[in-house]
């Protein structure tokens, strides 16, 4: 079991249907290869430094997982499917930092 | 020979980032990685910000990442950014 860190920028313009149900098939595909969320936080719509597929802002989403690296690539391939998700980025950290995450607190 | 004698004194500095109360490098702390890149958003040299090899590494990595996730552009430096 490996600790790690998901992020993965949503397109701006998608329904809130579509939310919850990314974040059910995130939740199915995390349990079904034996990881758990540890915790989730929403980093919300963000102004991009630069446009990707000529949108100017993006979705943020965080997420802390435990979940073995070797099942990683069946996570990248769900993500990589999802037409609405531009990006996403999974690391391995040696321990999960306490949240809420710098990014929260500058919001404010 | 006086100006010499500066980029000494300047160059015996210790890494800003390495000690007990550095801050901890992450591609999230946007403020943080703000401080070593140019204007141009390239990473500063580590002979410039005296950042120590190791965390120097690191810092690059760091960058790479916020880059890749649009936290920070590949080809300028944007201020006040939140």
């Amino acid at each position: 079991m490996n600790n790690i860190e998901l992020v993965y920028i949503l397109k701006p313009d998608v329904s809130k249907q579509y939310h919850n149900e990314i974040d059910n098939k995130m939740e199915k595909s995390i349990s079904e290869n034996g990881g758990k969320i540890i915790d989730k936080e929403i980093w919300g719509l963000k102004d991009l430094a630069y446009p990707i597929n000529k949108s100017k802002k993006g979705f943020y989403m965080f997420f802390q997982l435990n979940i073995d690296s070797r099942n990683l690539d069946n996570l990248n391939k769900l993500l990589n499917l999802e037409e609405n998700v531009m990006r996403h980025l999974t690391i391995k950290v040696d321990e999960h930092e306490k949240l809420p995450s710098i990014m929260v607190e500058q919001k404010k | 020979m006086r100006n010499n004698n500066l980029s000494m004194n300047s160059r015996s500095k210790t890494c800003p980032l390495s000690g007990k109360d550095a801050p901890k490098i992450d591609y999230k702390n946007i403020k943080l990685l703000n401080r070593y890149i140019t204007e141009k958003g390239k990473i500063m040299p580590s002979r410039i910000t005296n950042v120590s090899f190791e965390k120097q590494k690191k810092l690059a990595q760091a960058i790479k990442r916020a880059r890749f996730l649009s936290l920070l552009s590949y080809s300028e430096k944007k201020f006040e950014q939140r």
